[in-house]
């Protein structure tokens, strides 16, 4: 134990649970405002148009991690090429990077490739609000935000919580976008664990492979308590 | 002569070329239960949305106490027309239990006054015992109570009920339907009812408009719909009969084969002028000692009465409703005749 404690550091270690941490949390964040945003959409305009967009939007599931990498990675360098070179033009100032290398990126990817997973519970939570709810929401004198605070809010909570669960637990997990899209030296648990064990040092890997095992239980137990309910 | 409460002048309703109501006018005064009857499609649901505020009208406008609330160049969004509504999904919000669905539109009330109400209504549609419980752990009549009770809480100028009981069983819609109807009379609300269902129309409704096509045929009591319809639709969708060919004698007499038709004649034509009169089951009665025969050709067996389906000699078909003591197999010959009060007849060449 004390030699385990020696070998070991653990504000590193910290670190790494603070990156993958903050990451989903971020993430989490990002893909269920997104999915909302287009939940909202497809209920406001019921047509065939939306019905696609959201099909094609929830497609980014099916890729793999570093299919979805590259891909996202291509148009963003050209776009940073682009800026670069207008900026260097019009004021004269070296910007460098400014998007490829930096959370954005890897915040795009996780959004494409986790959309899917959160989309089904906010989608399903969106179908308990009939219009004929709304409808009634408003004979009864509100409208607007208000509707949207005392009927939609609290009927959504569950849906959403579900979804960022998910999503949040995902990219704790997720290793393949991560590694081809992190700012430099940027690691996570998840990078940490493929980085020691492709190493052979599976001492080194056993905590953060732990932490993921204990943050991947999280869903289960969650679920089971509200098919308990 | 009491005041209008709702009043529909011209009303006209479309989406591009699709017309949903053409010209929909009515007036309902205070304390009366209206009802729009019509087969699905007729225009009804669209005609209560409009009034809700849910639709715009393209034409025409609706007045309620007088003031225009929709035309097509004025409207009044649904939340501020104080009209309760009651859905046919009843659409209660599932994250509140019963005692707060009712409370829901009771949000500029303090809170003292606004559970003294909720216990007021609790008690009107006796759901004291469950009003802890949410929408789901409830009977479909409970929840139906439950969406009345929420419509009425806040005091509305009126109620509409869209196919209010046609979720239910048909022993319990009965029953509910009466409880409605007494609990709208008690309260003294004014109340607009759409069901495609005449029974639920006749128990609950003081008036009744009958649609079609976006248009009423006929406004007016049940039993003058029934026994004196003013076109061969509203004839053919309220109650159960047959139109059989018949021949006007002078203006009091019409014969048909069954016999002569004596009273008044609605829309008087020409001696020998042809019409098609409309006989009703309960028109013909059972009759052991009467030389009009008649062959039974179908029998629906309803507990108190069979309604039979006769085939006259002439090889006419005709309803007749008998006590259902007097049981006849089919292909028996039973003897008939004519008792009717009131003669609807159509000429034949009118729609």
């Amino acid at each position: 134990m004390q030699s385990f404690t020696q070998d070991y550091d653990v504000a590193r270690y910290l670190e790494f649970l603070w990156h993958s941490l903050s990451l989903s949390g971020l993430a989490a964040l990002l893909v269920c405002l997104v999915v909302i945003t287009m939940v909202y959409a497809s209920r406001r305009y019921p047509d065939s148009a939306t019905r696609y967009a959201v099909r094609t939007a929830i497609i980014g599931y099916a890729l793999p991690g570093t299919v979805l990498a590259i891909g996202v990675y291509v148009p963003l360098a050209w776009l940073d090429g682009q800026i670069s070179e207008l900026v260097q033009r019009w004021l004269q100032i070296e910007t460098g990077q400014l998007i490829q290398g930096t959370l954005i990126t890897m915040l795009i990817a996780y959004l494409i490739r986790f959309m899917a997973v959160s989309h089904y519970p906010i989608d399903g939570a969106m179908q308990r609000i009939t219009h004929s709810i709304d409808e009634a929401a408003m004979s009864l004198g509100l409208h607007g935000w208000a509707m949207i605070r005392k009927v939609h809010a609290p009927i959504l909570k569950s849906g959403i919580f579900t979804a960022a669960t998910l999503v949040f637990v995902d990219v704790m997990k997720e290793m393949p976008i991560t590694l081809m899209t992190r700012p430099f030296g940027w690691d996570t648990l998840a990078i940490r664990i493929f980085e020691m064990t492709s190493e052979g040092q599976w001492e080194q890997a056993a905590l953060p492979a732990v932490t993921l095992v204990v943050a991947g239980l999280i869903p289960i137990f969650l679920f089971m308590r509200q098919t308990e309910k | 002569m009491s005041t209008a409460l709702l009043q529909l002048k011209n009303v006209r309703q479309a989406y591009g070329e699709q017309v949903v109501i053409r010209d929909l006018s009515l007036v309902l005064h205070k304390g009366d239960i209206g009802c729009l009857l019509g087969p699905s499609g007729c225009g009804k649901t669209t005609a209560l949305r409009c009034i809700a505020g849910f639709e715009p009208v393209t034409a025409g406008e609706i007045l309620l106490n007088g003031f225009c609330v929709s035309s097509a160049d004025a409207f009044v969004p649904p939340e501020q027309r104080q009209i309760g509504m009651v859905f046919q999904d009843y659409a209660l919000f599932p994250h509140l239990d019963v005692a707060a669905n009712i409370g829901f539109g009771l949000h500029r009330l303090t809170r003292a006054k606004r559970e003294r109400r909720v216990d007021e209504l609790l008690q009107i549609v006796q759901l004291v015992s469950v009003s802890k419980k949410y929408p789901h752990e409830l009977s479909g009549g409970q929840q139906q109570r439950v969406a009345l009770a929420r419509a009425l809480a806040p005091k509305p100028e009126l109620l509409l009920l869209d196919e209010p009981f046609s979720n239910l069983d048909v022993s319990l819609r009965e029953r509910l339907s009466m409880e409605v109807r007494e609990i709208l009379k008690n309260q003294g609300i004014t109340a607009i009812l759409v069901t495609h269902d005449q029974a639920e129309a006749f128990a609950i409704a003081d008036e009744i408009g009958v649609m079609h096509q976006g248009e009423i045929q006929q406004w007016d009591t049940a039993f003058n719909l029934y026994h004196r319809p003013v076109n061969r639709f509203v004839a053919n969708f309220v109650g159960q009969g047959v139109f059989l060919p018949g021949t006007v004698i002078n203006a009091q007499q019409i014969e048909i084969e069954l016999g002569i038709l004596k009273g008044e004649i609605p829309r008087y034509c020409d001696s020998g002028c042809k019409v098609d009169v409309l006989v009703r089951p309960d028109d013909i009665v059972y009759d052991d000692s009467s030389p009009l025969q008649a062959t039974v050709i179908y029998k629906a067996f309803r507990g108190a009465d069979i309604l039979y389906t006769l085939r006259l000699d002439g090889g006419a078909k005709v309803l007749a409703l008998v006590p259902s003591h007097h049981n006849h197999v089919i292909g028996e010959k039973i003897g008939i005749k004519l008792e009717a009060d009131h003669i609807v007849a159509f000429h034949q060449s009118m729609q």
